[in-house]
């Protein structure tokens, strides 16, 4: 620019003379025009086709029911992760030609260009131990392991094309559960209650249960909310005592001063979210309000004691204590109750050591013990409910067996 | 000059109004550098220039999509159903028209992509640059045959990916016609398809009594201040997928929603497909509204006070495929009142007064419907457990 002093009238055609500039069209209009083609872009992802408003996640409201993209079947997921692999060819994998070749050296073409855990050389083959049998009318092949679940066999479909490339627990369940061996990813959950929302806004979307004693190797993560916002991992309900800590009002404080005290530190972060904008606030915010709700909701939904005797026997089930059976029965009363994901994790599943309690014949026994017929129950107590069209049992693992002996002087 | 796939004539003209075209460019460039005394002769270059443009431009659209690509999708062809006589023939009457609909666009008159002209039989039968048939000459299986079970990823299948694809309907058809050595003589009967082909068109009327939900094509979505209300009183409502017109309901969660509040639903009555009323203070007043939703296909009211009387009014809801009378005072007469309904799929009866000894009949009534007692119960069974036997 010049240092001239312009005139008034000087400068005002100088500017009007500007704004006519093909120049300045081109340098002004290729952002609006760029931001003009960009915002049916951006539309495209928040409003449906009606355009009404769908936004996937409004920080304020982060459970709200939303809509599917088409009409779905289920409402709700029970998902049992049996941790530690049980051996599907000892449940449901019927291979024949395996138990002929058992004791046999293993084919080359086998083990050719393939990593196996605990394995080295050339392992003997291991045939299959259970013994099975066609059930139902669907001539599904289920073996003595699971003498209740062969019992309602036309109810279950099984899926056997699943492959993984992760031999150890951590990963494979990471895998699972997330789609990715290594950590940071959301969990299924957390994918379903963040694109489904859930039904029932006094309880979380999303509970995990775990029992056997220990969680799952990969720890926390397999229900974790990787890059969503953390309001949507799961909720780790406990097995014994409160099912969530912290409930219950401390000692001298009643409902109305709890509510006060939640108004306070929920407009504190109203403050802070006007601040600094991060939508964790409002997240947290949330959740102290449904952790308030929960208070009424939750002791009722999760005490299983109320239930009468034919239920407790139906399912094996021992209140008071840690068990697979109890999991199930709470699985039941939350879907039922609406909540979208329930996810249990039971432990001690990896059965491939030659002591009792990790052997094929005696650990695997036990372990299916524990849950052969409590999963039938939860099959048949879904169905008299009229709630088995609607919900999703899903019984799985991060892995099953090789069908070879391990070499270390144990098994596979 | 290759011609390519295209007809010798249409690529002539084109090239011909393009030659034009380049010449009129260099003679405007002319008329702008020594313009002549003659006014308005600017305009008039730039007029004829135009119209250039705009007829080889044509052309060439013509060559690429087809010489009807200006009209083709205004009035949207009916797509022709295959008539299903037994003594039609099969090329001219149904093969025929699906090559005139779904591929002499590409393969026809005007263009023959690799050579193929789809049009006439006698050109069916010569085939493309690669023959009629595919590989070897002992598996005899025409080249199309093959192309058209390709995975549509596949480079090489037809139609090719975003055209219109054939149903699998036109597919048997076609490929046992070829197989049978593709003679314009052979009749819809001597391909001897199976019963369920020949039934295909059948199964698509049918499709109404087994869809999930009712088939409501001239039903409009609901605008989301409609369902404000009902939202405000604690109800989930939802449509059943993003722009579908019918909603699901659920008031499960409202611990006072009773009678009174079907009014609510007014306005709503032909949207609403699933209501899920457990567990809330209903009764069979509420029945009344309820049997004034047509399309009703889910009704959840287990748990409720509802009795007999109240199921008795269902029997207008046609489109009801499941009821939930889980816990509630339904006895067998008032099942007795839901034969009218030709939907219904399942009875959920658990814990209500139905008695199993009164069962047996109202199955035979309504042979279709699956009716749920509940009350299992599951012996312990042993499993044996044996001992290390190494």
């Amino acid at each position: 620019m010049n240092n001239k002093r312009l005139s008034l009238a000087e400068e005002a055609h100088l500017l009007d003379a500007q704004l006519a500039t093909r120049r300045l069209f081109l340098k002004q209009c290729s952002m609006g025009l760029g931001a003009l083609a960009f915002s049916p872009l951006i539309n495209a992802c928040t409003s449906d086709a009606n355009g009404s408003s769908n936004t996937l996640f409004d920080p304020t409201k982060p459970l709200l029911p939303k809509t599917p993209h088409l009409p779905g079947k289920a409402k709700s997921v029970i998902y049992l992760h049996m941790a530690g692999a049980p051996s599907q060819l000892e449940l449901f994998d019927y291979k024949p030609e395996l138990k002929k070749l058992d004791g046999q050296l293993c084919p080359e073409s086998l083990l050719k260009g393939k990593k196996f855990a605990f394995i080295r050389g050339v392992p003997k083959m291991l045939g299959t131990i259970g013994e099975f049998k066609q059930r139902g009318q669907s001539g599904a092949w289920v073996s003595h392991y699971m003498p209740h679940l062969a019992g309602v066999a036309d109810e279950l479909s099984f899926l056997k094309a699943v492959h993984t490339d992760q031999f150890n627990h951590a990963p494979a369940q990471l895998l699972m559960q997330t789609g990715s061996a290594r950590l940071g990813r959301p969990s299924l959950g957390s994918w379903v209650t963040y694109g489904l929302g859930s039904e029932n806004a006094n309880l979380p979307g999303f509970v995990v249960l775990t029992s056997g004693g220990q969680n799952p190797d990969a720890g926390k993560s397999v229900w974790g909310s990787g890059f969503l916002p953390s309001v949507y991992q799961g909720v780790h309900c406990r097995s014994h005592g409160e099912p969530v800590l912290y409930l219950d009002n401390p000692a001298n404080v009643d409902g109305n001063m709890r509510k006060a005290s939640i108004d306070a530190i929920n407009q504190a972060n109203k403050e802070t979210y006007k601040e600094f904008n991060d939508p964790e606030t409002l997240s947290r915010i949330s959740q102290y309000e449904m952790a308030f709700r929960m208070q009424i909701s939750a002791p009722d939904v999760m005490n299983i004691s109320d239930e009468p005797a034919y239920i407790h026997e139906m399912y094996g089930t021992e209140p008071g204590k840690e068990s697979f059976a109890n999991n199930v029965l709470l699985a039941r009363k939350l879907v039922e109750k609406g909540v979208r994901f329930v996810q249990l994790f039971d432990w001690g599943w990896d059965v491939h050591g030659n002591s009792t309690d990790t052997s094929l014949e005696i650990g695997l026994v036990n372990k299916c013990k524990q849950i052969d017929k409590a999963i039938t129950a939860l099959i048949l107590d879904l169905k008299q409910r009229g709630l088995l069209e609607e919900t999703l049992i899903v019984w799985g693992s991060e892995f099953g067996r090789t069908p070879m002996h391990r070499i270390l002087s144990c098994r596979w | 000059m290759n011609q390519g796939d295209y007809e010798v004539s249409s690529v002539e003209l084109h090239r011909n109004w393009g030659i034009a075209l380049a010449i009129g460019s260099a003679l405007l460039i002319v008329l702008y550098r020594f313009p002549p005394k003659i006014p308005h002769i600017h305009l008039l270059g730039q007029g004829a220039l135009s119209i250039l443009v705009l007829v080889t431009g044509h052309l060439g659209g013509n060559l690429t999509h087809g010489e009807d690509f200006l009209t083709l999708d205004k009035p949207k062809k009916e797509p022709k159903q295959i008539v299903l006589n037994q003594d039609a023939l099969v090329y001219a009457d149904i093969i025929a028209p699906i090559f005139e609909e779904k591929c002499v666009a590409c393969h026809g008159k005007t263009k023959q992509k690799g050579k193929l002209k789809l049009d006439q039989i006698e050109n069916v039968l010569k085939g493309g640059k690669n023959g009629f048939y595919h590989g070897s000459e002992e598996g005899k299986m025409a080249l199309m045959s093959h192309r058209m079970r390709l995975p549509l990823s596949d480079k090489q299948h037809m139609p090719p990916k975003g055209k219109t694809q054939l149903t699998e309907k036109e597919i048997v058809i076609i490929e046992k016609w070829l197989s049978l050595g593709a003679s314009p003589k052979l009749l819809l009967k001597d391909l001897q398809l199976t019963e369920e082909v020949v039934s295909a068109s059948m199964e698509e009327k049918n499709m109404a009594k087994t869809a999930d939900w009712p088939l409501v094509p001239d039903l409009a979505a609901v605008s989301e201040t409609m369902l404000t209300p009902l939202r405000d009183r604690g109800m989930v409502v939802l449509p059943l997928a993003s722009g579908h017109p019918l909603l699901q309901v659920n008031c499960q969660s409202i611990s006072d929603f009773s009678d009174k509040d079907g009014e609510l639903f007014k306005g709503l009555e032909k949207n609403i497909a699933s209501i899920r009323l457990s567990g809330t203070k209903i009764s069979d007043k509420s029945l009344k509204w309820i049997s004034g939703l047509p399309n009703l296909s889910k009704l959840y009211l287990d748990n409720t006070l509802i009795t007999d009387e109240g199921i008795a009014l269902l029997k207008n809801t046609t489109e009801l495929r499941y009821l939930n009378l889980v816990g509630t005072s339904i006895t067998e007469k008032g099942l007795r009142t839901l034969s009218s309904l030709p939907l219904l799929k399942s009875v959920y009866l658990y814990q209500s007064e139905v008695k199993i000894e009164d069962m047996a009949e109202i199955q035979q009534r309504m042979p279709k419907v699956y009716f749920d007692l509940g009350g299992y119960k599951i012996d312990t069974l042993t499993m044996e457990v044996r001992t290390e036997e190494k």
